[in-house]
């Protein structure tokens, strides 16, 4: 997830300050809805979204991956709660309502609706805009906006580095490609260990390769690029607040 | 430039010196090669002239190190990165951002490079490495070469008057290597930059170098020009570096009194040199003589294997045992298909590498082979079992991987213990086995893999798996980094497992050891096998070569000019 997609869509050109506002915005909005169809509207936006920014195949990966966890999450819900009319019972005691049932499902779409907006986003930004824009319009230092975004591209590294350790492990006869969820995690935990050490080995090195680059030196104007609010952000920041509005309204 | 008196560094958590006592003295505008086997010191003294010893690499320091006559200890970080630019050895941490252009705006933004000028030098920084086209590309799409070519790129829009370079050929194909050479030499003639690389390729190194530094085991033993170090008697085995070949050639030559010249460097000195013996017939035979006897020499393979060098459609009569069957593969990866045709099959015992420029595809081809990767079409069989309806984990009982970075393999406490889990896996219990391994490779088994160098971790997980005695093995690119020392020893032991009907497929770059002990090449490129036959044929075989950016070993290049037209 989260890996730049380059492209020169609409959603490339907005500001990156736009696009976390977008973000931001979209995710409030959920919460503030308190209506199931509302905030499936704010998924199919995402989906929108993803269909203008040129990354709708992956886009998709992160909503199915999502519903994977929401699944769970769902199940786990739906049963404990037991206020409202029962809708379906099984034996022990065991029972589904609608109250539950509502809740549940607003919960875990919450969720996805959540979770959406930030991926879309960074998914069609570069971590170097998105460190020179928080430091060129919301001033934040740039030691800090460079570890943000720094370590916001370090997760699919991070995943990427897991999976071939994964994989060198199967080639060696450990069974990664067993069908057994419960097994697979206990095979995992001693491999945290060289996954934290590489980790922090190539940190290392990205710390050096920084330092000597003049990292320290950089100050609040060194940015070439300009992050200017073009018509094109306003009128994305105001379609926005009519989502929220609406979410809060309706 | 750079003046280096007295220096001695010893790490931290180190006892033995990293450097010591080195004196140096580089000119401006000088193009220096620094060689030596693994952990002789070569990057700790490029860390010393670009501050990062003792600024972030703590340890004793002894002596000086001075740039235009200034310590470095004294000079403001600002002066001194932005006076000495260096490119790491692993390029993967190096590169910081997500684009190439924003790359190399990187450096520039944070040394406040007057905003006006940037544009020009991106223009120029891309100019000069030759990849203008790569302006606006992601750079995890890119091959191995590109990448490199970013970093040196990012480096030179900084205008460094010290250009340091830890190993930038590393893992790239012969020619990507030399046109990295080829882009230092040209920098260093036209911005008379001066550059220090890093090189264990002493052959590559030599041709484009002016001067050439050797540290064995932190001291520096030779510092001067390359033809005179290929006359000395410094470089021996011990030292861990390969000789060229065309240099021993020309030793011998001279011994015999039928040449007289200066010690070949570069291939086109080859040529000049061999264009000479050329012209009598007595002396060309006698040069082909001494030829064949210093491939006897470094061929090491027994006589049963060499039998079979070169022939592999007799021995498929004789032993007509397959132990990997690859029919009509294909193969589709988002920049990297594999066309529905690669077939090949490797019998017992044979020595089979897999050659191909980066990029190609050969580790997606050697990650089919196992299972790990399942193709679209065709079918895989290793030991008659085909490898989607087989689990990996299954066919690692008779397959042995051993992985470009042996990091993602290991991960036990000690490196018994690590040589020890994967016997358990298979359900062994040998501590015999355990022991001898540990012996024969030179390990210190009671060590914690991961405060081990990363030559020895890549031992470690060579070891961890050849203790299991698979009956096929497949390796990528086991050797980078290793100097030739190291090298030579873990083909040996490969060598002797062949006796036992061990077979094996690697992929490499180094034409030198596919030329020593490898029975029959596999070129892939274009998502094809477009070679499958024996080593010399393909080492004459101009065309493929050049197709697949490869060249030659220097034994078998010799003597196609000495019998050729």
């Amino acid at each position: 997830m989260n890996d730049y997609s380059s492209g020169n869509s609409v959603l490339h050109k907005l500001n990156p300050i736009t696009k976390l506002i977008i973000a931001f915005v979209l995710c409030a909005a959920c919460f503030v809805t308190g209506k199931v169809y509302i905030v499936a509207g704010i998924i199919a936006l995402n989906l929108i979204l993803g269909l203008l920014s040129g990354t709708f195949t992956q886009t998709i990966k992160i909503l199915l991956s999502l519903c994977k966890l929401s699944v769970i999450l769902f199940l786990v819900q739906i049963f404990f709660i037991r206020d409202g009319a029962v809708l379906v019972s099984f034996p022990l005691n065991i029972y589904i309502t609608d109250k539950g049932l509502e809740f549940s499902l607003l919960f875990v779409l919450r969720l996805i609706a959540a979770a959406l907006p930030l991926a879309v986003m960074l998914s069609v930004t570069k971590e170097t805009d998105l460190a020179n824009s928080l430091v060129s319009c919301l001033h934040i230092p740039y030691k800090y906006a460079f570890s943000l975004a720094t370590s916001i591209r370090f997760i699919p590294t991070f995943m990427e580095e897991m999976n071939e350790i994964k994989e060198a492990q199967t080639a060696r006869g450990v069974e990664f490609d067993t069908k057994n969820f419960f097994k697979k995690i206990k095979l995992l935990l001693p491999l945290c260990l060289p996954l934290l050490l590489s980790s922090v080995r190539k940190i290392e090195g990205t710390t050096m390769s920084a330092t000597l680059r003049g990292f320290s030196m950089r100050g609040e104007n060194s940015g070439y690029k300009e992050y200017p609010f073009a018509a094109l952000d306003y009128g994305a920041v105001i379609v926005c607040m009519v989502v929220i509005a609406g979410g809060i309204m309706v | 430039m750079i003046d280096i008196n007295n220096f001695t560094f010893c790490y931290a958590d180190d006892n033995k010196n990293a450097l010591s006592e080195i004196n140096l003295h580089v000119p401006e505008g000088s193009f220096i090669g620094l060689s030596g086997a693994q952990g002789s010191g070569k990057t700790s003294l490029l860390n010393a002239l670009n501050g990062m010893i003792p600024r972030h690499i703590e340890g004793d320091y002894y002596g000086r190190v001075a740039i235009e006559g200034k310590d470095v200890l004294d000079m403001p970080p600002e002066e001194l990165f932005l006076k000495v630019g260096t490119v790491l050895q692993d390029i993967e941490s190096q590169l910081i951002a997500a684009v190439v252009e924003d790359e190399i705006l990187f450096g520039l933004e944070n040394f406040g490079i007057d905003k006006s000028e940037i544009e020009g030098r991106i223009v120029e920084a891309l100019k000069e490495t030759g990849i203008e086209d790569l302006r606006y590309r992601r750079i995890r799409d890119l091959s191995g070469g590109q990448k490199r070519k970013v970093a040196i790129a990012s480096i030179i829009a900084l205008r460094p008057k010290i250009l340091l370079l830890d190993e930038p050929t590393g893992e790239l194909d012969p020619r990507s290597s030399e046109f990295i050479m080829q882009t230092l030499k040209e920098l260093n003639r036209k911005f008379s930059m001066t550059i220090i690389v890093t090189e264990k390729k002493l052959a590559l190194l030599c041709e484009y170098v002016s001067e050439i530094a050797i540290l064995d085991k932190g001291n520096l033993t030779y510092f001067g020009k390359p033809k005179e170090l290929l006359a000395s008697e410094i470089l021996s085995e011990e030292i861990g570096l390969r000789i060229p070949k065309a240099a021993v050639l020309a030793k011998k030559l001279k011994e015999h009194g039928s040449y007289q010249g200066e010690i070949p460097v570069s291939l086109d000195d080859s040529l000049v040199m061999l264009g000479r013996i050329k012209e009598k017939e007595f002396e060309r035979k006698n040069t082909i003589e001494i030829l064949k006897r210093m491939e006897r020499n470094c061929k090491k393979a027994d006589e049963n294997l060499s039998s079979r060098r070169g022939a592999p459609s007799v021995t498929a009569n004789i032993a007509a045992h397959t132990v990997l069957e690859l029919t009509n593969i294909g193969f589709s990866f988002p920049n990297l298909p594999i066309a529905g045709n690669v077939s090949f099959e490797i019998n017992e015992g044979e020595f089979v590498v897999l050659l191909g420029e980066n990029g190609a595809g050969k580790s997606t081809l050697l990650r089919l082979c196992n299972g790990l990767l399942k193709p679209t079409s065709g079918r895989v069989q290793a030991f008659g079992m085909d490898t989607t309806k087989t689990k990996t984990s299954t066919l690692a009982q008779d397959i042995g991987f051993l992985f470009q970075n042996p990091d993602r393999q290991l991960c036990q406490k000690t490196v018994k213990e690590e040589i020890t889990f994967g016997l358990t896996l298979k359900g062994i219990k040998d501590e015999v086995r355990v022991e001898q391994i540990i012996r024969e490779f030179g390990l210190n088994g009671e060590k914690d893999p991961f405060t081990l160098s990363r030559s020895e971790r890549q031992l470690v997980a060579l070891a961890s798996i050849l203790v299991c005695e698979p009956k096929l093995l497949l390796l990528d690119e086991p050797t980078v980094g290793l100097d030739d020392k190291t090298a030579k020893n873990i083909m040996e032991t490969i060598q002797k497992l062949r006796e036992q009907g061990l077979s094996v497929l690697m992929i490499t770059h180094d034409m030198e050891l596919v030329y020593e002990y490898a029975d029959r090449a596999l070129v892939l490129t274009d998502g094809e096998i477009v070679y499958d036959g024996g080593i010399e044929a393909l080492m004459t075989n101009k065309e493929i070569m050049e197709r697949a950016s490869l060249l030659p070993a220097q034994i078998p290049a010799l003597k196609a000019v000495l019998e050729g037209e």
